[in-house]
């Protein structure tokens, strides 16, 4: 196949997203954005995170964004998910589903990382 | 003398249980709120420690537990459920079943303790399973308590993580949830060394944070929680701000901040200052700052200004708690003292004017009057409470009692800081217990009944009081079925109150539910179920001076409204005078004053009315219902009052003027006099007798209506 994809890949998480599993979670996330013009993070199914995990989101939403890839999150998110976004400070309050991370990173890509007032 | 501590450690128990109640109250509809859980905890640590002070210790053991699942509540790690708050206020009921039985604690209000304790422990245990194990060095909770009284600082934390902080099995952010757990806390992450997904090594950490904190710990405890991280991170701990020092002046500004930090200096700060755009864009743009420098500095800034904000709150709530604590009947002995300095001075007034006296002696006379008006004013303030103190109470009756009935209702106050009597405000409380019980039991209807209906399935009702002259108006307003006017009627018929003829106005037949047969048990389950010893809440009310009114739509609920004298101890009178002796009316129900003379007598054949204003005005002798002696005068007076919308005359002999009343009950003896609600004593010494208008009314109609039928 060659040119960009149009392709959407969806990448599926599931359970405890921790430090045991980043660097499963980097080579799937890199395959989905090498393979696919558009992804998917579908965070439904996510119990838990850490930091490494939100670096791999961030590390990929930058490159997504440099490829030119739209990048999406989808999902509802678990109380200890939001909790630790909100506690490592990477969203002022805690988002109330994936769309809101989304435009965190958004706002991270275009900017520092919050938003000045 | 240990047993009068114990008595006033009980007394400013009972209080903290109420204040409690009301906080947990609050905590049902705003969970979450961190300054309500704080304050929960701080009145179970007080009982606490003051239980164990004087020998309680049951109480003591028993709040130790309870305090120490209330703390992981404040610390984040469990949240306020509905199930905790029930349990927290059966905690309290049983705290002051405890209190009440005082040193020896009967077995089975030791068995409730444990059962008591079980659940929360159940509780508590959930919260150990599924959230992250606390450090051991954060869970002491004395420590916490004990700090309390040091001042609040803010620092600043740089906490820069080594790449491989995560192969010892750190986890930064629960490190930042400890810090979280200590103050007031906000951080931003520094993501700039994070690289793209490509070039990232998902074992390592690329994040650094500044933390900005305001907490009553000091740099150790801050360093403590980094203590294991010792060679895999930089752990920077600054003071940014004491609390203690120049609260006063102004924010720090963005740019000061970042001089402070020596990321710029001030005069590139100075120059940028001066051209238009932001300087956070600005500084971005130009001066190549870091974005998330900026941000970071941005947080300060908004942290401190929290922070500052809440420091002044408290100190404004300590302010306000700094308060003494005098016995009512302390209170009322001074209320008696001014009221007799108050009728003392009249006399004086009284003296200078009657003996002719002018000169100095009346320029004292006068800075005497006004003084004691001021001294009157002060001391009746320190009665007054905010009528909220018991709203919450109701609160509680409304959760309980519409659980019971499986009925789902709201209570929605307003007002809460209207301020009434204390005596006032304890005596409401029975009437307003009975209305509200009302509205629960008979006005609200059932969840599926309200749906059928068309209704919200949650039932509303709503406590409001408003200031009103020198009466306090609170309303008992339900959303309910409101009350049913044929029933009622048909109801007032049987029992024999009204006659089946009578054509009575919807507004006539809603007060029949005030008439003493009305209040049966047997009405209330068989008849609109409405009109539960409502004749007890009028009297009440009318014994404090004061009047009820209700207004009811079919379908869509119905509304009391009490009218309540803000005081009874000093009133605003009319004194006048009938066969040489002084009667009282209280001001607040009087409209105006007529001549009455023998041509007008004449007019309406003797039937004791006059024209007034275009309407015809019944009128009554208070020579007559007092059966005094001796001729009336020629010219007369009549006394307008106005009662529940309908106004009637009292005719007395001369009005001589208005009159600071002081209130003294006529005792025992007179308990049965008709009429009169108390007794005041004059300037000169002599006693003048207080008119109770609502009765009056009550024996003038009468009097009135026979006088028709003659």
């Amino acid at each position: 196949m060659s040119g960009p994809s149009t392709e959407v890949g969806t990448v599926s998480l599931t359970g405890d997203l921790t430090i045991d599993r980043a660097a499963t979670l980097r080579e799937e996330l890199s395959a989905a954005l090498k393979n696919a013009g558009a992804v998917i993070v579908d965070m439904n199914r996510v119990k838990s995170i850490d930091l490494s995990f939100i670096q791999l989101l961030y590390g990929a939403s930058a490159e997504a964004s440099r490829s030119r890839i739209s990048f999406s999150l989808i999902g509802t998110l678990t109380p200890e998910v939001r909790s630790m976004l909100e506690i490592g400070g990477f969203c002022r309050h805690a988002p109330a589903d994936a769309a809101e991370l989304e435009s965190v990173l958004f706002d991270y890509r275009t900017g520092p990382a919050r938003k000045a007032k | 003398m240990i047993e009068r501590f114990r008595e006033n450690f009980r007394e400013e128990a009972y209080e903290l249980l109420n204040t409690l109640e009301g906080h947990l109250m609050h905590l049902e509809e705003d969970p979450s709120n961190g300054e309500v859980i704080a304050a929960v905890f701080r009145s179970m640590h007080t009982i606490k420690g003051s239980a164990a002070m004087f020998g309680f210790d049951r109480i003591s053991s028993f709040t130790h537990e309870v305090e120490s699942v209330l703390d992981l509540v404040r610390n984040g790690k469990l949240s306020f459920t509905r199930e905790l708050t029930g349990l927290t206020l059966r905690t309290r009921d049983h705290i002051r079943d405890m209190l009440e039985a005082g040193e020896s604690v009967p077995d089975e209000l030791n068995e409730i303790s444990e059962t008591l304790m079980n659940e929360y422990r159940k509780i508590a245990g959930t919260a150990g399973q599924s959230e992250p194990k606390p450090d051991v060095k954060t869970a002491p909770t004395s420590a916490n308590t004990d700090k309390e009284h040091e001042p609040e600082n803010t620092y600043l934390v740089r906490f820069t993580p080594n790449a491989t902080i995560f192969e010892n099995g750190t986890n930064p952010l629960l490190l930042l949830n400890e810090l979280k757990g200590l103050g007031e806390f906000s951080c931003i992450p520094y993501m700039d060394r994070l690289p793209e997904l490509s070039g990232l090594d998902a074992e390592k950490c690329y994040v650094s944070w500044d933390i900005i904190l305001t907490t009553r710990k000091g740099v150790n405890d801050i360093r403590d929680v980094f203590i294991f991280l010792e060679d895999s991170a930089i752990i920077d701990v600054k003071i940014i701000e004491r609390s203690d020092l120049g609260m006063e002046g102004p924010h720090k500004l963005i740019g000061q901040i970042l001089v402070d930090r020596g990321v710029i200096d001030s005069d590139s700060i100075e120059r940028i200052v001066h051209s238009q755009k932001r300087l956070g864009q600005l500084l971005v743009e130009d001066a190549g700052v870091n974005p998330s420098v900026v941000q970071s500095a941005l947080d300060e800034q908004d942290h401190l200004e929290r922070a500052r904000t809440r420091a002044r709150e408290r100190v404004q709530s300590e302010l306000a708690a700094s308060t003494i604590r005098v016995s009512s009947e302390k209170l009322d002995q001074q209320v008696d003292l001014v009221g007799e300095l108050v009728t003392l001075q009249a006399r004086l007034s009284q003296s200078i004017l009657t003996l002719g006296l002018d000169g100095q002696i009346t320029a004292i006379a006068e800075s005497l009057e006004r003084l004691t008006a001021e001294l009157r004013d002060s001391t009746m303030s320190m009665r007054m409470l905010p009528i909220g103190t018991t709203f919450s109470k109701f609160k509680r009756l409304v959760r309980d009692l519409s659980n019971e009935l499986e009925k789902d209702i709201e209570l929605e106050a307003v007002g809460g800081e209207t301020e009434l009597d204390k005596t006032v405000i304890e005596r409401l409380n029975d009437p307003l217990i009975h209305i509200i019980r009302n509205s629960i039991d008979h006005g609200i209807e059932r969840p599926e009944q309200r749906v059928k209906d068309g209704k919200l399935r949650t039932g509303t009702i709503r406590l409001a009081a408003a200031h009103a002259g020198a009466f306090v108006q609170i309303s008992i307003s339900d959303n309910g079925a409101g009350l049913d006017v044929e029933k009622i009627r048909s109801r007032a018929i049987e029992r024999g109150l009204v006659s089946k003829d009578v054509q009575l106005s919807d507004d006539e037949i809603i007060g029949l539910i005030f008439a003493p047969g009305f209040s049966t048990a047997d009405v209330v389950t068989k008849v609109s179920g409405r009109g539960v010893g409502m004749d007890v809440v009028r009297k009440e009310i009318e014994n404090l001076g004061g009047s009820v009114q209700i207004q009811s739509q079919r379908g869509e609920g119905m509304t009391t409204t009490l009218n309540i004298p803000l005081t009874l101890a000093i009133i605003e009178g009319l004194l006048v005078e009938i066969g040489g002796d002084r009667y009282v009316f209280p001001l607040a129900h009087v409209t105006e004053c007529i001549e009455l003379t023998e041509q007008m007598r004449g007019e309406h054949r003797n039937r004791r009315m006059i024209e007034n204003r275009g309407e015809l005005l019944p009128y009554v002798s208070l020579r007559e219902i007092f059966a005094i002696k001796g001729d009336a005068p020629d010219i007369q007076q009549i006394v307008v009052a106005n009662m529940e919308n309908r106004k009637i005359g009292f005719v007395v002999d001369s009005v001589i003027g208005d009159y600071q009343t002081v209130i003294k009950s006529l005792g025992k003896v007179y308990h049965d006099a008709r009429g009169l609600s108390g007794a005041t004593i004059l300037g000169d010494g002599s006693v003048a007798l207080i008119l109770d208008i609502p009765q009056l009314s009550q024996i003038a109609m009468n009097v009135a209506e026979t006088s028709l039928k003659r």
